[in-house]
């Protein structure tokens, strides 16, 4: 498979994440590494922007962020801000969905979704 | 990081003062003692709304480092807001305008010799820029300045949803735990927008909509002090194109980053240390602006602050706790009444509560006859105290010094009403004499250590991560350099670190002394008087709080559910119906 041959670090990605980025419909190489590189962008932001202390990649990408790093609507709403100031996307009443912060996974692919339409 | 307490060589006087329109502001007033300002004095100006209540202990301490060096400060606050006298919802721009020019006033009044600086945050600044030219300021600092008033009205509609949407999760999680599913609260019916509890009318928003800072800003001959506050050390293209506009008329102005998190914008405490550094070591351009300051000044502290309102009801009040640490409140005084009501703030928050709730509910019980007394615990708000080290038996403390107050105000019977962890305070305090009856809003578990799930849940990750460091070239250097972080490892494996230990009884700083937990249950667990328990159905914690405190309590509670409420009730209507719930079973107590 094409894309197992991708990681820069396979150790660094678990089985799940594997699935999970093969099931996001990243089949394309190049695609793939775009897609890697939206993670990794979108995991510095959070970072940054909630003055986490840990280092970007150790952020899984399924691991649920509320839960893990204790994000509450607060922290919520600089993200939000990092999203709009940092990926260009104007969030809808519509996308105030539980579901679309779950993750960096569930951000990737809403950011992805809005940067392409 | 450290920070310090308010110590003796500060003096700090709430006081409230009128403006020339009639409006009765509060304020705190600060300065060194002996009093002798050597400095500038300085009006404080907060942001808006609930940014306020979360920016208001940084800005407190703020002021207090100020003092220190020799500066004097009064930390306001407008009109409709915190505990000064007015309507939020009726409030527009042109009177908090009007608001800053009176606290100017009022700091002028009492070291008129002295130069004037005016210090803003968020909308503060904005104001701050708006009304520093008019009121004659040396100098001015902003701090995050709004540009475009439309950001704030942007900026709280997104609250408002991203807080709808953890309360229909919450609600979820809630009606797995056997209690109702969130709905959404009715909004006003009247012209007001309700933002998560704060009340915007049309005449503010439109204000907002109107207020763009580039434009309207007034030239200022002063120096000035833009910082930008956040994530970011480059300072952003608006502020550097504000910055421009700032040295237009050739002024002194300069801008600096200060990479901290956005106080204003957190539930938990960040000591603002990056930035009173940042102040302390400013050139504000002070030093060759002799014009003013003709000689140093002392202020006479025995010179009345502004009498109290015709009515009298409202009055500033400090105190003092156990620990000799000054606890700073206002007082609501209802002719005659024995009864008063204490309020007990959140572990983050301050005396005028989430939404300023507390301050509304005091007012409506004092005008059913119930007087109240609202004070700031020692290391919150305006009091003083360390915050780290603050506990809920330091916080008891606190509730025996007010309950001493009132009763030295000729109130032989008090009923304490909790806010959150206020009501882990109220149930330690129960059985102090006079105590006649207990009002807990979103009580949580007693004292309760964190959970053992969300521990686990959260130390079973850092272990992940430390796990896949253990395969990096660069945590094997930084183990032979020595570099690594033993204690924090150490902290995550066994402990789990941070806020986890709060409630941990060892009788350390910032612990509970020991056995402390099992005698305040033994106390709360013999009265017998009556209770009043509220909460909000999608607050996740109800079901298994509410289980708790009918495990413990001696006798029945009345117990009141607001139906589709988070934990802090989040909008007016779920703000009116605590408010109501508890005037109503306050009337029959104290009948």
């Amino acid at each position: 498979v094409t894309f197992l041959a991708q990681p820069k670090n396979p150790l660094r990605l678990s089985a799940s994440a594997v699935i999970d980025e093969y099931f996001a419909g990243a089949g394309c190489p190049n695609e793939w590494e775009s897609f890697m590189e939206l993670k990794d962008q979108i995991k510095r932001m959070i970072v940054e922007r909630l003055f986490l202390n840990v280092e970007p990649e150790d952020i899984d990408n399924d691991a649920p962020l509320m839960q893990t790093y204790g994000i509450d609507s607060v922290a919520l709403f600089e993200l939000v801000v990092g999203l709009e100031d940092e990926f260009g996307v104007v969030m809808d009443d519509s996308d105030f969905q539980i579901d679309t912060f779950k993750n960096v996974n569930s951000i990737a692919a809403f950011v992805e979704q809005k940067q392409a339409a | 990081m450290t920070q310090s307490s308010v110590a003796a060589d500060i003096a700090t006087v709430p006081l409230f003062f009128d403006t020339p329109d009639g409006a009765r502001l509060f304020g705190v007033w600060r300065e060194a003692q002996p009093a002798t300002n050597t400095g500038t004095v300085w009006v404080v100006c907060p942001p808006f709304a609930e940014e306020e209540k979360s920016a208001h202990r940084a800005l407190a301490q703020v002021c207090e480092a100020l003092c220190r060096r020799g500066d004097s400060s009064l930390f306001m606050q407008y009109r409709g807001t915190g505990d000064s006298a007015g309507d939020f919802a009726t409030s527009t721009l042109a009177q908090w305008q009007l608001d800053i020019a009176a606290a100017c006033n009022e700091a002028r009044r009492r070291y008129p010799a002295q130069r004037l600086g005016v210090i803003g945050l968020r909308l503060g600044a904005t104001l701050a820029a708006l009304e520093a030219n008019a009121v004659g300021a040396d100098c001015l600092v902003l701090l995050e300045p709004i540009l475009q008033g439309r950001q704030v009205l942007s900026a709280m509609s997104q609250r408002k949803r991203l807080r709808a949407m953890m309360t229909q999760h919450e609600g979820q999680v809630a009606a797995e735990s056997q209690t109702a599913l969130s709905s959404a609260p009715a909004e006003p019916t009247d012209d007001i927008e309700d933002f998560d509890g704060w009340g915007v009318g049309a005449a503010l928003r439109a204000d907002l909509q109107a207020l763009d800072l580039m434009v309207q800003m007034p030239a200022f001959a002063g120096s000035t002090l833009l910082l930008q506050i956040g994530p970011r050390a480059e300072i952003a293209a608006g502020l550097q194109k504000l910055l421009a506009r700032l040295q237009e008329p050739s002024a002194s102005a300069a801008a600096q980053a200060i990479v901290m998190q956005p106080f204003w914008n957190l539930l938990d405490y960040v000591y603002p240390d990056a930035l009173i550094q940042t102040l302390l070591g400013a050139d504000l351009g002070l030093a060759a602006r002799t014009d003013r300051r003709e000689s140093v000044t002392t202020y006479d502290a025995n010179r009345p602050a502004s009498p109290p309102d015709a009515s009298g009801t409202e009055r500033a009040v400090a105190f003092e706790n156990v620990a000799g640490q000054q606890l700073i409140g206002v007082y609501h005084e209802a002719a005659g009444a024995a009864t008063a009501v204490i309020t007990l703030h959140g572990w983050t928050g301050y005396r005028t509560g989430p939404h300023q709730m507390l301050t509304r509910a005091a007012r409506e019980f004092a005008a059913a006859g119930c007087s109240v007394l609202r004070f700031d615990f020692a290391g919150r708000g305006d009091s003083g105290g360390d915050t780290e080290v603050a506990t809920l038996a330091t916080m008891a403390d606190d509730t025996h010094a007010a309950i001493s107050w009132c009763r030295e105000a000729g109130h032989s019977r008090v009923v304490l009403l909790g806010l959150c962890s206020g009501c882990e305070v109220a149930v330690a305090a129960a059985a102090e004499e006079g105590v006649q009856g207990l009002a807990l809003w979103s009580a949580p578990v007693f004292a309760a250590v964190a959970s053992d799930a969300r521990t686990s849940r959260k130390r079973l990750h850092h272990l992940k991560a430390y796990a896949r460091k253990l395969l990096r070239p660069a945590t094997y250097a930084k183990i032979v350099t020595g570099r690594l972080d033993k204690k924090a490892i150490r902290q995550v494996v066994t402990q789990g670190g941070g806020g986890e230990a709060r409630n941990v009884e060892s009788g350390e700083p910032g612990h509970l002394p020991p056995g402390w937990r099992a005698a305040a249950l033994r106390g709360f667990e013999g009265v017998r008087y009556p209770q009043l328990w509220i909460y909000g159905t999608a607050d996740p914690t109800t079901a298994e709080a509410l289980a708790w405190y009918r495990q413990h309590a001696a006798v029945p509670a009345t117990v009141h559910l607001v139906e589709g409420a988070n934990h802090s009730y989040y909008s007016l209507a779920w703000e009116r119906e605590v408010i109501a719930h508890t005037k109503a079973w306050l009337a029959e107590l104290v009948q």
